[in-house]
Formats: C-alpha cells, sequence, structure tokens
C-alpha cells in the first residue's frame, strides 16, 4: 500500500488520498461507503467519523 | 488580521470550505474541534484568545456551550448563543416567531402521552409531530389518523431522551411537493432554493435533501423576500437558513429557522461563494 493510500477499516478497501487531504477531513469509502475521517496524515491513520447524535443537525 | 474561530464537531464540505475561504481572506484561523480537548470555564485560551468565532458544530449541544464560553470571554459569536437557543429548539422557534407575528404554521406543546394524544385530535388529521430538537427531518412523523398518533406518541413516550418527553404537533401544510430555503448572511441572501420531493427521496412528505429531496435554484418574491429579511432580524445579524412552506393558496410562512445552516449540497457551484461570504460576514463582526 502507498504511502497516501488508506485502507477502510470496515470492508479493508483501499483509497488513495488527494494531495490536498487534511486531517480531520471526511471521506466515503467508496467499496461500503462507511464515514471515515483523516485521523492524521503522518503517519497516515484513518478512522470512522463521529457517530451522528440527537442533537447533530444544522 | 483578525484571529476567526472555526468551531466544528467534523470538518464537513462546509467548513472546509469556510477554511479555504478564510485562508484566502489572510484571516488567522484556529479550527476548535468540539470533542477533542476539554474547555476550561475559567478563561478558556482557545476561545477568549479569539478575535470572532463561526459556531459551526454538527452539535447543537456543544455548539450552544461554547458560544456562551466565548461571549462570556467577550469574544463575538456567530450566531448568538442566544440566536442558537431559539432557533435549536423548534419549540422555541415556533413560539419565537408567533411572538414576533411572523406566520409560521399552528403548534401545540404537550408533556404527556395523554396530553400530546388530546393535542393532535384538537389539531386535526393529518398533523405531524416533530421533535424539539434535531435537524435532518429525523423522526418527522406524518399522523394521518389516530392509530398512527398512538404509534407515534407511544413509541416516544418509551424513548429515553428527556426531548422525547416534548411532544411538538405542528398543523400539516399541504404543501406543493416542495419547500424553500433561503440561506441569509447578514442583510444579503446569498441563495434560495426550492427543495422538492424526488424520485430519489426517501419520504414522499419530507423535503430535506438528506432525504434525498432535490435542490432547484429559485428567486423569491418580494413578499417571501421581506418575510425572509423580517425573521432574520429578529434573531439578530447572523447566519440562517430560513425555510418557507407554502400554504395551497400561495402565501409563505416560516417554518424553521436553522442556526449553522449546510450549504454543500444546496448551494451547488455557489459553495465557494457562499462560504467567502460567510468569512467576509465574521471578519467584520471581529473584536476591533
Amino acid at each position: 500500500m502507498n504511502a497516501n493510500q488508506i485502507e477502510c477499516p470496515d470492508c479493508g478497501g483501499h483509497k488513495a488520498l488527494a494531495p490536498q487531504t487534511e486531517v480531520g477531513q471526511l471521506l466515503s469509502c467508496a467499496d461500503c461507503g462507511a464515514r471515515l475521517e483523516v485521523l492524521s496524515l503522518i503517519p497516515m491513520q484513518i478512522g470512522h467519523a463521529p457517530q451522528i447524535e440527537e442533537d447533530f443537525g444544522e | 488580521m483578525a484571529k476567526l474561530g472555526l468551531v466544528c464537531t467534523m470538518l464537513t464540505p462546509e467548513n472546509m470550505a469556510i477554511k479555504k475561504a478564510a485562508e484566502a481572506a489572510g484571516a488567522q484561523l484556529s479550527i476548535i474541534r468540539d470533542e477533542q480537548a476539554p474547555f476550561s470555564l475559567h478563561g478558556e485560551p482557545s476561545l477568549s484568545n479569539l478575535d470572532v468565532i463561526l459556531a459551526r458544530s454538527s452539535s447543537f449541544t456543544r455548539s450552544l456551550y461554547l458560544s456562551r464560553l466565548a461571549e462570556y470571554a467577550g469574544v463575538p459569536t456567530i450566531n448568538s448563543s442566544s440566536a442558537q437557543s431559539l432557533c435549536g429548539d423548534k419549540a422555541l422557534t415556533s413560539a419565537f416567531l408567533m411572538q414576533k407575528n411572523i406566520p409560521t404554521p399552528k403548534v401545540l406543546l404537550a408533556f404527556s402521552p395523554s396530553s400530546a394524544l388530546q393535542a393532535v385530535e384538537q389539531m386535526g388529521y393529518p398533523c405531524v409531530i416533530k421533535p424539539p430538537v434535531g435537524s435532518w427531518g429525523r423522526m418527522v412523523c406524518k399522523i394521518s389518523d389516530k392509530h398512527a398518533a398512538e404509534a407515534v406518541v407511544g413509541l416516544k413516550d418509551s424513548l429515553g431522551h428527556y426531548t422525547d418527553k416534548v411532544y411538538y404537533v405542528q398543523e400539516y401544510v399541504d404543501k406543493p411537493q416542495r419547500d424553500i430555503r433561503v440561506f441569509v448572511v447578514g442583510d444579503e441572501v446569498a441563495f434560495s432554493i426550492y427543495r422538492k420531493i424526488s424520485e430519489t427521496s426517501s419520504s414522499s412528505f419530507i423535503t430535506n435533501l438528506n432525504h434525498g429531496g432535490a435542490a432547484e435554484e429559485f428567486s423569491m418574491t418580494d413578499e417571501m423576500a421581506e418575510l425572509v429579511h423580517r425573521t432574520a432580524s429578529c434573531f439578530g445579524a447572523g447566519i440562517y437558513g430560513v425555510d418557507l412552506i407554502e400554504y395551497p393558496d400561495g402565501h409563505a410562512a416560516v417554518l424553521e429557522v436553522n442556526h449553522a445552516p449546510e450549504f454543500s449540497k444546496s448551494a451547488g457551484e455557489k459553495a465557494g461563494q457562499v462560504a467567502e461570504k460567510i468569512v467576509k460576514f465574521a471578519l467584520a463582526k471581529a473584536k476591533k
């Protein structure tokens, strides 16, 4: 796996990150649709995005 | 240059656009993630060192607490905590709109299952039960008959959160398969759209884009524009998503007012311009 690639923690699918990706940015796994968040760029770490809570909204 | 704080839960597409606009405007931007660190009630430096804050948390609760802390530290917050507290609770929004003589659908409020069923009978069928706090059309229920009322009220009564025990019963408006979202920044309308129930909508009644509704740009009538400006000014200069609903006779009423409105889906290609307007508005409110 390349340095700019991530592995989905749910399905294991691989995805290449765009060069301008930032910590905290939200992503969707192209394979399973999981909502992911970039936790760190160096080293590259990816996790689940925060769960939607009752008072979330706009 | 002013120190601008962006308080958020996640770097949503809207917050990414605001970040980009703030950097382009030359602002000193601090991104404050609401769940990543504790906040001191004795002068939280991550807030008090700023000149202005954009409160864009996904969480209403967190946004309200952090905005109040910032305001106590003398930092202007957009939107103000008082506006957020009104907008974030549909019951308070409706009561405030009615008090300001702004047309809005009728609402009854009840605090027990039996009084909720009375409220539904009094409102008549169909009517709508909504959670007072919440967004994206979640748990918004059209109540067509007594059986549906008993089911929804019974379900809410069995849930654990205290806001589930608040029964917000709203008049059903037979709208033309759409409602209207108007995005207001200060005195300016950034954009206005129809939110239409589409073939991909997951609801035959809820227009929210998160339910698959389709956004379509449209120009407001003068009457609607006046209503939107009057509404926004009542809540205080800020950034609002004002939702209008059209009655069968064509007149519009204010359905709700959103205090941290999303815009990445609704503004489409204009999202970057909307973010620029937001940043410009915030910097104009910064401490001198």
